[in-house]
């Protein structure tokens, strides 16, 4: 069980997490939110890094601020990156392994096998000052793993790496999850989440701002007021056929007239006239850009709502 | 604990092995000899044992190492904090300990090493007489200066993560270099003001004993040592809890 009892951690003037009161049993989640909502504190929180300024944490029962001893059964990958130029990955993985209380012997054994599993094979013995990001990512990967961990946190996993190493971390952690192992994934773009858990915590600006299930949250996202990008020719058109429909909330171009940004209540609304529209007048759209996949918009969006600032 | 201290010593020490900080450890071991033996050179003759004593004392014990033990453990949390690697290690069940512990071994044992060669060559340099006795004398100052400074400058390094190493070379010039010889009873508080001590009753220096006795304290090297180990153990119990209790994190968040 994972519980933050009105957790709220402040930095001097600013609010890391703001009165966060959530009680989840182990399982796969999904972290998300945009760049400085509050993930990497929240985090930090759970591992003992930070201590509450108010409220209570509690995983597996017990404090990670007093009780070091919870931390073997947590792997940690972090966002920021390894500087240790001239050790190999081997070498640091190893270290780490003996650090979580491993022999010598158990640790190379374990960190071997870790790093092969995450497809660093041939260069685990290659100083790391010679990795690319991903290789560094893949390693940082491995050496959370390593203790065989009950649960599982990374931060920004699939920052750097390639689109085929992306989909090889990602069956990873599939196969993680699969084994009836805890995960926590934080990122900033949804779809990769979604890729791995179907569970999902909206947190921005410190605030939790949703949970629940992806099925649950994209209708949310899609009924909710949001603008779109629209790119091609005869946007004036269009502009003027749908000037007078309730569901339009506001309209503007951009400075060169190529782009048309479209605020509206339904965006199912406006993309059915779309449709209606290329049959009987002379437009020709060639892009259409919806803020489904960003989601700082659609925070935005959601905050709007929970402020009473739209219908 | 202990396997986990060990684990982060020999870590460093593998890390410590570059062309860079290899050279450094020869210079502090060959400069202070070098300095001897220019001056042995154009003094024409040995140096005298008091002269000897005291330039060998200034140049080993006291500033190189200082200037090792500056480098080595002041930054202890400083390094992992801007090389982003502080996270990997604190959320390890002992991680934190292990790792402010194994680099204290590895700063003194770095300066001990240093400070043992550059004593023998001095000696050898300065061709003075008494040679065993003040080698004796002053490899055991470079070992408690060590084991001492170390712990002062781990502390400063824990308890400043940002500017440590200013704030340690502010402490040493202020209060190691200039209260430890105000002729007052404040002086004992301080680390050099014991291994002064310690090594005018090694070297039997009555005279200036007798001249200057407030620079000095009591005779009786073994209670001045015991007080430095006695101050060694609680400036680490300090840094340790220090380290316990203070909020060490990435330095960006998200």
């Amino acid at each position: 069980m994972i519980s933050f009892q009105h957790v709220s951690k402040t930095y001097r003037t600013v609010i890391g997490v703001n009165d966060l009161d959530i009680e989840m049993p182990l399982g796969s989640y999904g972290l998300v939110g945009p760049n400085g909502s509050g993930k990497t504190t929240l985090i930090n929180l759970l591992t003992g890094g930070l201590k509450p300024s108010i409220g209570k944490v509690r995983i597996f029962g017990c404090d990670p601020w007093s009780d070091r001893s919870v931390l073997k059964r947590i792997g940690l990958c972090p966002s920021s990156d390894v500087l240790y130029a001239n050790v190999t990955g081997f070498q640091w993985v190893q270290y780490l392994t003996v650090l979580s209380g491993f022999s010598r012997k158990d640790a190379a054994q374990r960190a071997r096998q870790c790093l092969q599993r995450v497809g660093m094979g041939d260069s685990m013995d290659r100083p790391m000052g010679t990795y690319s990001l991903g290789m560094r990512q893949r390693t940082k990967l491995a050496q959370a793993i390593t203790h065989d961990p009950e649960l599982l946190i990374l931060d920004e996993p699939f920052n750097g790496v390639d689109p085929i190493g992306r989909f090889e971390i990602g069956n990873l952690l599939k196969e993680w999850t699969a084994h009836g192992r805890s995960l926590i994934l934080a990122s900033h773009i949804l779809h990769e989440v979604e890729a791995v858990t179907k569970s999902f915590l909206l947190i921005h600006a410190g605030r939790l701002l949703a949970s629940g299930k992806a099925s649950e949250i994209q209708p949310m996202l899609v009924d909710i007021p949001q603008e779109v990008r629209l790119r091609g020719d005869g946007l004036a058109e269009v502009a003027k056929r749908i000037a007078a429909e309730n569901w339009l909330v506001s309209l503007r171009f951009s400075p060169d007239r190529g782009d048309m940004f479209v605020a509206v209540k339904e965006p199912r609304a406006l993309y059915r006239s779309l449709v209606e529209l290329s049959r009987v007048a002379p437009i020709n759209i060639t892009g259409v850009h919806s803020p489904d996949g960003n989601l700082t918009a659609a925070f935005d969006a959601l905050l709007k709502v929970h402020r009473g600032e739209t219908a | 604990m202990i396997r986990s201290i060990f684990e982060v010593f020999a870590f460093e020490v593998r890390r410590t092995l570059t062309p860079g900080r290899s050279v450094h450890w020869l210079a502090l071991v060959l400069l202070p000899a070098l300095l001897l033996w220019v001056v042995r050179q154009q003094s024409g003759h040995a140096m005298d044992v008091i002269q000897a004593t005291w330039t060998i004392y200034f140049m080993v014990p006291i500033v190189s190492c200082m200037l090792g033990l500056l480098l080595w453990a002041t930054p202890a949390v400083q390094s992992e904090q801007e090389g982003q690697t502080w996270i990997y290690l604190a959320v390890r069940p002992h991680g934190k300990f292990a790792v402010v512990l194994g680099k204290y071994l590895v700063a003194i044992a770095w300066t001990i090493s240093a400070g043992l060669f550059s004593t023998t060559a001095c000696i050898l340099a300065s061709q003075v007489a008494d040679r065993e006795r003040l080698w004796g004398t002053i490899s055991l100052l470079v070992i408690l200066s060590s084991l001492s400074y170390g712990a002062l400058y781990l502390l400063i390094g824990v308890l400043f993560t940002r500017r440590g190493i200013v704030i340690a070379v502010s402490y040493t010039l202020i209060v190691e270099l200039a209260v430890s010889l105000i002729p007052a009873t404040v002086n004992k508080l301080t680390i050099s003001h014991r291994l002064r001590t310690i090594l005018a009753d090694g070297m039997g220096l009555e005279q200036l004993r007798s001249a200057a006795g407030i620079l000095f304290g009591e005779k009786g090297a073994l209670q001045h040592l015991l007080i430095l180990l006695a101050y060694t153990i609680c400036l680490l119990i300090a840094a340790l809890f220090v380290l316990r209790n203070k909020e060490v994190t990435m330095i960006s968040e998200s």
